[in-house]
């Protein structure tokens, strides 16, 4: 069974990741290759990205600068683009202001006529009024944030709809704009007002860049940590995406509503002192029609209008990509109707693509996640009765004692310590211990988290733990849970950041006191592992602890599902089960092979689990699944498996088989020397690990609801310290 | 300079502002030698008709203008912008027009990007006395010429070409003050309907109007509102003035566009034989209204001429080689009273799309 390569150089050069079967030609390579590229897969990662979301306006906008540069001489010009920064900057600011009411979930159409009503009064306050220009700014910020929050106050406290509250303070505060532009207006139009700092406010430059555009910067830069970093920004999003989850979370929700729509106000104020300082301009037109140019900038952005999602950069994307689209249009002589009709059409399908994008985006990224390729496998081995083959059905587990039936959940992996206590993990995210003569003692050792899977004791007797979801942790014998990792090195090759550990599986201590384990999927958690099992693909790999350092690196990566970890008994090389092709490798990570990969075993009738060592010099192996052949066919043809996926539902898939195993046992020239069945599944259908110790063979499932026991006969029962590869210096403790 | 009103016709007003330029040339001195692009300053008295003829030609040829209105689509803007694309492409310049579209920052944005391109002439139509008067200057001094149209701004450019509003709002007022003064029978009450309150045109008309009513305490101004240049704000406002005051004498209206509004809501409430709508300028509307009736009295400003004005007026700039700024002029478009007994008369109304000239 043994496939190794004959040449004992060890080299980089590793057996192909998949089942090589005799008389490959050419196509069948060529149809390998072809499912190994997975572009639906490229896709949905890129999608599933969060900073994708912004990705398609910040294309819209480079595609508006790119297309303006090339058709509109005068475009990308420096002059323009820094005189088109100050108006930008204006507008920015209001859609800053916008945006944060809209992720509180609600809406401000009064935006333009607080911005005009504030141009005007900053004019009224230093021409007529005779204020200083820094009083008059800081009364102007606060007239603006009291505008606001009569919007807010009638929202939040009056729980007035936002839309219509807004659309009357729209009214209300344009007709008070009128009447001092009536009023006023024309006994300021003939002021001209010599302050410096005035003058410096509308055409100061700070480095080459208008003073009110570096404004707008900052404000950007206090937004976006207010927003994201601060609990106020939280509870912001937490309002506008669900009100009444927030209340209930103890959040103040009119306070901040009412919050929101001050800071509305107040940088539409701060807008429109920048517009009165550029134009001075005291005309009752001055905002007119604002709203709706925010808005479609605002939803432009990726801001949703049904709240709770948004950032102050989508807001300004949006405004940039307004702006600049209303610049260039100017530079291209195109009239002011055809302006006002882009703008309406990028406005509708701005809302138009944010309502599909929003709703279908995570369906999108759902049907395209999964990508099966394209697996072979040679025809299983005959495990009938009768069929004289090695994994021959028989009742070795049916006499199996049970320990804690219905007392644990899930104990995929089972490990003994030196005082022949017995440790599993279960779903809860526990490390049960079991002592006493018949186990009949539990108690919760630890609790962790996540679920426990693959165990096992380094040299100070720490209980090291594979917890899928979590990473890996160590147990003191004290019952002390810590840490060790929870991440290695990312492959920059990959879309996905892999870098977290999601699933890792199981683990063996070499002699030299490092942790080998499996990460056995990055693509799925433990909730949806077996969709691996429909993809097929290399999407695991082997890592290293180094207790010595406290880090862990990847050292083989793409590997199809890796799961048991065993150090071999030579000390330098271990094996490494792969569930899906049902084989198992071998790997050299020290002495004159190191590096070397070669294939151990293959063609297994079931699907791997754990492996272990056993104590006459072979090793444990578990099946927690057995092949068949219509599944081996499905996974000859992988545009079944994803028609499978679209057209039917979930429950209805065709899945590995993981409802009966075995365990076998192999020789460590890798001969299968016995199997052990539960022929009706009815104590140990299927089984994930199983562990020698003191000439008892101890039994998990990852669904079962029992640990089970064997007494082991003949030379199986040969009383080996089993736990540690046999050079390690460690006495051999026997109960 | 808006006192420089020297004649009610056309050439006479050109003439004056080629002497006035002329004059302020001789008497700068030096400051004739100094080249504008192809200008070539002053020209010997002596020089051959090739010379002036080069001259001439090599001051347009090539050069840009660009005009931003405040919004295209009304037959005054209409008008202004054909008279100025034939004037200014027969002299072999470039043109174009920026279309703001009504909205006052886009006008700013407008001039703006004007100023960052560099044409060699500049025309436009102030929204209000402000909002362009810092970019103005700034065109100015980037080498721009600057030749403002009908709404002035607080900063005077090279020249304005225009009606005289304050003038305009004297006449008007004298004309009020004779169908509803003391002398009359009526209520004496009278609505003003403005554009923006902050337009040049507004405060001069309000200026010169005034004067006028200053004297005469007898009228009534019951009503003053700004329509914003707007047929239907003008009209909802009428329509509320006419309720509280049916006894109105006169509404007065500053554009025939807009006071259209106006004279429809009066119309409305059946008062139009009561009412005398007066207005100003003279788009095929007034004289369309003054044949209908819903007008009584409108003045014209020769909207026609004023296109090809400004670029007379440009050639000269162009051609004297003076610096940008350096002389402010006023080219005042003569003032023609339409109302029902002559509105039938040849030329008297424009409609943004014919007149008796050709392109060459």
């Amino acid at each position: 069974m043994t496939a190794s390569v004959t040449s004992r150089r060890p080299g980089p050069r590793r057996p192909p990741e998949r089942n090589v079967l005799e008389n490959e030609t050419l196509g069948t390579r060529l149809h390998y290759l072809r499912r190994k590229i997975a572009l639906q897969q490229v896709f949905a990662e890129l999608f599933e990205k969060r900073w994708m979301e912004p990705a398609i306006p910040l294309t819209l906008l480079v595609g508006v600068v790119v297309f303006f540069s090339v058709a509109t001489p005068g475009f990308a010009t420096p002059e323009n683009l820094l005189s088109s920064a100050a108006e930008l900057a204006e507008l920015s600011l209001v859609c800053i202001g916008m945006a944060v009411v809209m992720i509180s979930g609600g809406i401000d159409l009064s935006v333009g006529s607080m911005f005009g009503l504030c141009n005007i009064l900053m004019i009224l306050l230093i021409t007529l009024g005779g204020v200083p220009v820094p009083l008059a700014l800081l009364l102007t910020l606060f007239a603006g944030a009291i505008l606001g929050g009569v919007n807010g106050g009638i929202v939040a406290y009056l729980k007035a709809r936002p839309f219509l509250t807004t659309l009357v303070t729209l009214i209300v505060f344009r007709g008070v704009l009128n009447l001092l532009d009536l009023n006023f207006s024309a006994q300021t139009a003939t002021v001209f007002v010599l302050d410096p700092m005035w003058e410096w406010l509308g055409t100061g430059k700070v480095a080459g860049i208008p003073f009110s555009f570096v404004t707008l910067v900052v404000v950007l830069l206090i937004g976006h940590v207010l927003l994201s970093r601060s609990r106020i920004g939280w509870h912001i999003t937490a309002v506008g995406a669900s009100r009444r989850a927030a209340r209930h979370a103890g959040i103040k929700v009119e306070r901040v509503l009412l919050l929101c729509y001050v800071i509305s106000g107040a940088l539409c104020a701060l807008a429109g002192i920048f517009y009165a300082a550029r134009l001075s301009s005291a005309s009752a037109r001055v905002g007119e029609g604002l709203e709706l140019n925010v808005l479609t900038a605002v939803i432009l952005g990726g801001i949703s209008l049904s709240g709770g999602k948004g950032t102050v950069w989508r807001a300004f994307i949006g405004a940039a990509t307004i702006s600049l689209l209303g610049k260039g249009l100017l530079l291209m002589n195109v009239g002011g109707e055809v302006l006002q009709t882009a703008l309406a059409a990028v406005l509708i399908v701005a809302v138009g693509l944010d309502i599909k994008w929003g709703k279908n985006r995570g369906k999108a990224i759902q049907k395209t996640y999964v990508n099966p390729t394209l697996l072979r496998y040679r025809p299983a081995p005959d495990v009938r009765r009768g069929s004289g083959s090695a994994y021959e059905v028989n009742d070795r587990l049916l006499g199996a004692e049970a320990i804690g039936v219905g007392e644990v959940e899930g104990p995929e992996d089972v490990v003994l310590d030196s005082q022949g206590r017995l440790y599993c993990g279960t779903r809860q995210g526990w490390i049960l211990r079991f002592s006493g003569r018949d186990f009949e003692h539990k108690e919760i050792f630890a609790r962790i988290g996540g679920h426990p899977l693959g165990l096992g004791f380094d040299a100070e007797e720490n209980l090291v733990v594979c917890v899928g979801g979590m990473g890996l942790y160590a147990v003191s014998p004290d019952g002390t849970p810590r840490k060790l990792s929870d991440e290695t090195n990312r492959d920059w090759t990959r879309l996905r950041d892999d870098s977290r550990l999601r699933l890792a599986d199981d683990l063996d201590i070499t002699p030299d006191g490092k942790i080998y384990f499996s990460e056995a999927t990055t693509r799925f958690g433990m909730a949806d592992w077996i969709l691996d099992g429909i993809e097929g693909r290399p999407n695991g790999r082997l890592l290293c602890y180094d207790p010595a350092t406290g880090t862990t690196r990847t050292v083989i990566r793409d590997l199809v599902f890796p799961n048991g970890i065993c150090s071999c008994h030579d000390g330098e090389s271990l094996l490494i089960a792969q569930t899906w092709l049902c084989r198992i490798l071998r790997y050299y990570h020290s002495g004159p092979n190191k590096g070397r990969l070669e294939i151990f075993m293959d063609n297994f009738p079931g699907y791997l689990d754990n492996i272990n060592r056993s104590s006459d010099g072979g090793y444990w192996i578990a099946l927690n699944g057995m092949r068949s052949p219509a599944y081996d066919l499905a996974m000859r043809m992988p545009s079944f498996r994803r028609r499978m996926m679209k057209r039917i539902p979930r429950d209805e898939w065709l899945y590995p088989s993981m409802n009966h195993g075995c365990v076998v046992k192999v020789s460590e020239a890798g001969d299968v020397l016995d199997t052990y069945w539960d022929p009706g599944g009815e104590a140990h259908a299927t089984i994930t690990s199983m562990r020698e110790h003191d000439g008892y063979l101890y039994i998990g499932g990852l669904e079962n609801n029992r640990v089970g026991r064997i007494k082991l006969s003949g030379s199986g029962a040969a009383q080996v310290d089993n736990r540690r590869p046999q050079s390690s210096a460690r006495p051999v403790s026997v109960n | 300079m808006r006192k420089v009103h020297l004649a009610s016709l056309r050439v006479a007003a050109i003439a004056a502002a080629a002497m006035f330029a002329v004059t302020s040339c001789s008497t700068g001195g030096g400051s004739s030698s100094e080249e504008e692009g192809g200008g070539g300053g002053a020209l010997p008295p002596n020089a051959s008709s090739q010379q002036l003829r080069d001259h001439s030609i090599s001051s347009t040829k090539g050069k840009k203008a660009a005009f931003v209105p405040v919004g295209l689509g009304t037959p005054l803007t209409e008008e202004w912008n054909r008279q100025l694309k034939r004037g200014f492409e027969a002299a072999g310049m470039e043109y174009v027009v920026r279309d703001p579209n009504w909205d006052t920052a886009r006008q700013a944005e407008a001039v703006q990007s004007l100023i960052n391109e560099k044409p060699d002439v500049l025309v436009v139509h102030n929204f209000d006395v402000q909002v362009l008067a810092k970019l103005i200057q700034q065109a100015e001094e980037a080498g721009i010429y600057v030749i403002q149209i009908n709404m002035v701004s607080n900063y005077k450019s090279d020249a304005f070409v225009g009606a005289d509003t304050i003038e305009l709002g004297r006449r008007m007022a004298t004309d009020i003050v004779k169908e509803c003064g003391e002398a009359t029978s009526t209520s004496h009450k009278v609505q003003i309907v403005q554009g923006d309150a902050t337009s040049g045109f507004t405060l001069d008309v309000m200026a010169g109007a005034k004067e006028v009513f200053d004297q005469h305490p007898d009228i009534k101004i019951v009503s003053t509102q700004a329509a914003n240049w707007d047929r239907t704000k003008a009209h909802d406002i009428t329509a509320t003035v006419i309720q509280q005051h049916p006894d109105l004498c006169a509404s007065w209206g500053f554009w025939d566009q807009m006071q259209y509004g106006a004279a429809t809501a009066i119309k409305e409430a059946g008062k139009i034989g009561q009412v005398k709508v007066f207005t100003s300028d003279h788009s095929a509307i007034t004289c369309q209204a003054l044949r209908d009736g819903l007008f009584f009295q409108s003045y014209g400003y020769s909207v026609p001429t004023q296109g090809t004005d400004i670029v007379s007026i440009a050639k000269y700039l162009l051609q004297s080689g003076k610096e940008p700024g350096s002389a402010r002029i006023a080219d005042f478009t003569p003032l023609v009273k339409i109302d029902r007994s002559n509105w039938d008369q040849p030329n008297m109304c424009y409609d943004g799309r014919t007149d008796g000239l050709t392109v060459s």
